[in-house]
């Protein structure tokens, strides 16, 4: 993994694309937000003058939706269609855990919070609409209370807001943001993740203003999630855990740490280190 | 002088002249205090938790009868935002007018001086990298970064501007050259930063009340305190100077001096500001021009009428902002822009006399 | 009485010598003097140097007053685009190094400046609404306002017709006897210096050339000498003393 080289200004879409062409590819993958960008600069002409195709993916805009058509492009293209397609089965198999519960038992949903990337800066409090995050919440049988307020994927609750909801449930997005903001209060799950510490920083998290008087508090119903998840085509694991949170009874055999693992043996050539996410309920169990 | 001048005029006329004018002055300057006021309470009254008139006047006056959730909510989420709009507005707008004042320029305003561009730079550093000026004080590195750059982009200019022959069109020059270096500095920061980094440096420079907690507010509040018996202080001077410096140099004022000391302590005001809120455009421009159109530039009046005058349309932008779509934040400095443009335009349009 | 005396007084810019050793005899209230010379003469500068303005070598000695700031200066004049009223601009230079709350003694003399010059019909409106020469009034309203001891105006007649010319030059010149204020004027009519300076200063390049009673002063050789024109002066019938100029040398 050291030996892959990386590039820089992926975001824009202005990547380098002479480092590209000399590492002679056989394909770019690109995320599909790259796509106006990468177009504006004429560099799908430009690297298809040297036989290297440009192939758009996507786990980040809609990543429920498109996450198998890219796993299974991706599949198509390095010859590991097989892979691929056990792949997206063990997702959709791990998904159905959650989805026929839920859909079978119909239960009340509870207000959620999703406090993206909590404690990354001192506003508050940046949250997700309707989708991504908000897709995951609504999957495992919660309800986003910005899914009314933040027309698109991204946006930023009043704090007051969050008062007068009075959510049931957080959901804290986090990670090591250390290089970012050293120290910050962000929470910072992930893996291999000093739990004591995150934990510590996601109670800490609990005695912001926005946070005054919230039932999610009061019965301890916090959580930490890794970050990434936002942006991965592991999101199912992310909404068994959710689901987890919400409906404990419904799901008490469902073991999204399991599941995570089992991910990591049958698809990864990374040995599974646990730590991606936190409750501060979990001491009551 | 000329005795035979059919229109020989009583003593009385000029005085009794300025006195209505006066008076007219100060009604205009109760009456955006009036505005203010009324603005501040509806501030307070609005917001995503929908309480009754009655609900946000027992939590205002008896803190202790209310449940904690309406008591946080109006004494720590809608108190120092409305508080915030009225200092900041205040604090930009006089130091807009200030500036104006003393590089006799209209265009003048803390942005053109680049001390909001050095203001937004520092924080972007702090909010992108991590990158800290001072070692210490970590829970506030975004507004100390933003403070220091602005402070020192503001001390740049001084220096600068005390070499020999450098004119007041030279220091406008020079703090536009500052925009320009901080804005390319902030471009290559956001190229550089994580996709995280990058909607917390654009939400930034967006400018947002919604920062404001009570240790801002009474910072903030202290600065402006000590910023106004100052520059009140030099009143006469101050309007002086906009007759240009000979003249005001035949009066007794020392314009160099007095344009040095000014702008190290509107600098001040403006860096304050734009370190805890984020640049928030356009007030530190406009608030001064409604101002000047409604008192003239008196500073016994234009300088309470552009600290007001700022402040109101802070405080209403901050209203509109929490309305527009309930529940969201949208970022003040969009409203201000959106909302106070059109109006300003509408000012300067319909204005007969030519102002500047 | 006030009286002014400069002995060797010179000033610098930079490394350039702009005055050089300028020494008059005593100068004392009650009279106008006419500071001439041709353009770049050092006229202004030695009026920046009696206000304090500008620093430099020898001394500006002022004595017989007791006024905190004796001398009120009236500069060339610049455009104005302050959104202030006449009045307002008057006050404005009668409370410099006052207090914020005006007081009716300043406003009376507000007035006083403004009957003055006849300038009430202007009071209301702005400084930046006037023609050159109503400005050039206000600009002496406010030197005038500061009740000084010694007024210096530099060029005040230069925007004026000759109608106000005429006027402002008989107000100074009653100004000087009535308040016994010594008052000096820089002037390029001759023709005016003689008809109503009771002294007058010559410069040239910045040097004092001549130093006297007007008539005394300003000769058919001063002409030549400093203002490089041929020309004579003669008495008029009423035997007033008049300016003919020939030809530019």
């Amino acid at each position: 993994m050291k030996d892959i080289p990386t590039f820089g200004g992926f975001k824009d879409g202005t990547f380098d694309v002479e480092q590209a062409a000399s590492l002679k590819p056989d394909v770019v993958f690109m995320n599909i937000e790259a796509q106006t960008a990468t177009e504006d600069a004429g560099y799908e002409d430009k690297l298809a003058a040297l036989g290297i195709p440009i192939v758009y993916v996507d786990f980040r805009e809609d990543p429920i939706k498109d996450t198998p058509a890219s796993i299974r492009l991706m599949g198509r293209l390095l010859d590991k269609e097989n892979e691929a397609e056990r792949f997206i089965n063990f997702s959709n198999q791990q998904m159905a855990r959650v989805t026929d519960v839920i859909e079978q038992a119909d239960p009340e949903r509870p207000r959620v919070f999703i406090d993206r990337a909590g404690g990354y800066s001192d506003d508050c409090c940046m949250s997700f609409g309707p989708h991504n995050f908000g897709d995951y919440v609504r999957i495992a049988g919660g309800q986003n209370i910005a899914d009314d307020i933040i027309p698109n994927t991204f946006g930023t609750l009043n704090p007051e807001q969050i008062i007068a909801s009075n959510p049931q449930q957080v959901v804290v997005t986090g990670g090591d943001w250390e290089a970012y903001v050293p120290g910050g209060a962000w929470v910072g799950v992930g893996p291999g993740a000093d739990m004591t510490e995150a934990r510590r920083k996601l109670e800490a998290l609990t005695h912001r203003t926005a946070m005054t008087g919230i039932d999610a508090v009061k019965h301890d119903r916090v959580h930490a999630i890794w970050h990434q998840f936002y942006n991965s085509p592991y999101y199912f694991v992310a909404i068994q855990q959710l689901a987890k949170w919400f409906h404990p009874d419904l799901f008490k055999d469902l073991d999204p740490d399991a599941t995570l693992r089992e991910l990591h043996e049958r698809f990864l050539p990374l040995t599974y280190q646990p730590g991606y996410w936190v409750s501060l309920e979990a001491e009551d169990e | 002088m000329n005795k035979s001048t059919a229109a020989m005029t009583s003593p009385q006329q000029g005085r009794t002249f300025y006195r209505t004018m006066v008076l007219r002055r100060q009604v205009i300057l109760l009456g955006l205090l009036g505005a203010l006021f009324l603005s501040f309470c509806v501030d307070l009254a609005l917001g995503p938790a929908r309480y009754e008139l009655t609900e946000v006047l027992s939590a205002l006056l008896t803190p202790g009868s209310v449940s904690e959730q309406i008591s946080v909510i109006v004494w720590q989420i809608r108190m120092p935002v409305a508080l915030m709009a009225i200092v900041v507005g205040a604090s930009l707008s006089i130091a807009g007018a200030q500036m104006q004042t003393i590089l006799s320029n209209p265009l003048a305003s803390p942005f053109t001086l680049g001390i909001s561009a050095g203001a937004g730079f520092g924080a972007a550093l702090a909010l992108a990298f991590g990158v800290s000026i001072v070692p210490f004080a970590v829970d506030y590195i975004v507004p100390i970064n933003a403070f220091l750059v602005a402070m020192l982009t503001a001390l740049m200019i001084h220096l600068l501007s005390m070499r020999r022959g450098v004119t007041i069109e030279t220091i406008v020059l020079l703090g536009i050259a500052m925009v320009f270096i901080f804005n390319a500095l902030m471009a290559l920061i956001q190229f550089f930063a994580s996709q995280q980094a990058l909607s917390a440096v654009v939400f930034w420079t967006m400018g947002s009340l919604t920062k404001a907690t009570w240790p801002k507010v009474w910072v903030s509040l202290a600065v402006l305190a000590i910023a106004i018996p100052l520059l009140a202080r030099h009143g006469w001077a101050l309007t002086a100077m906009r007759l240009g410096d000979a003249k005001a140099e035949s009066m007794g004022v020392r314009p160099r001096r007095l344009r040095l000391q000014v702008l190290m302590l509107v600098s001040l005001l403006a860096s304050v500001s734009v370190a805890f809120v984020g640049t928030i455009g356009f007030i530190g421009l406009v608030g001064p021009h409604i101002a000047r159109m409604l008192v003239g530039e008196d500073q016994r009046f234009f300088l309470p009428a552009s600290a007001l005058c700022g402040a109101l349309i802070l405080s209403v932008g901050s209203v509109i902002s929490k309305m527009l779509i309930p529940g969201t934040v949208i970022p003040i400095g969009i409203i201000t822009s959106l909302v106070g443009i059109p109006f300003f335009l509408f000012l300067v349009l319909n204005q007969k006399k030519s102002i500047w | 009485m006030v009286s002014l005396t400069l002995e060797q007084v010179t000033a610098h810019y930079g490394k350039r010598e702009v005055l050089s050793s300028i020494t008059t005899p005593t100068l004392s209230g009650g009279q106008v003097v006419a500071l001439l010379g041709p353009n770049a003469a050092g006229k202004s500068t030695l009026f920046r140097r009696i206000l304090g303005l500008l620093t430099g070598g020898g001394q500006v000695r002022i004595a017989g007053t007791n006024a905190e700031r004796p001398v009120a200066y009236m500069p060339q004049e610049t455009r104005i685009d302050a959104v202030l009223s006449v009045y307002e601009s008057v006050l404005l230079a009668r409370m410099q190094g006052r207090r914020l709350k005006v007081q009716p003694e300043d406003l009376a003399q507000v007035d006083a400046a403004l009957d003055e010059l006849n300038l009430q019909p202007l009071a209301q409106r702005d400084i930046g609404d006037l023609s050159g020469g109503q400005r050039q009034l206000v600009s002496a309203a406010q030197a005038l306002v500061q009740s000084p001891d010694i007024l210096l105006l530099d060029e005040p007649t230069s925007a004026l017709d000759l109608h106000r010319q005429i006027g402002l030059l008989s107000v100074l010149r009653r100004l000087a006897e009535q308040r016994q204020m010594l008052i000096i004027v820089a002037l390029h009519d001759l023709g005016h210096a003689l008809r109503f300076a009771d002294q007058a200063i010559v410069l040239a390049g910045g040097a004092l050339k001549a130093c006297g009673p007007t008539r005394a002063v300003v000769t058919a050789e001063l002409l030549r000498e400093v203002y490089q024109v041929e020309g004579r002066i003669e008495t008029c019938s009423r035997g007033s003393p008049m300016l003919v100029v020939e030809t530019a040398l």
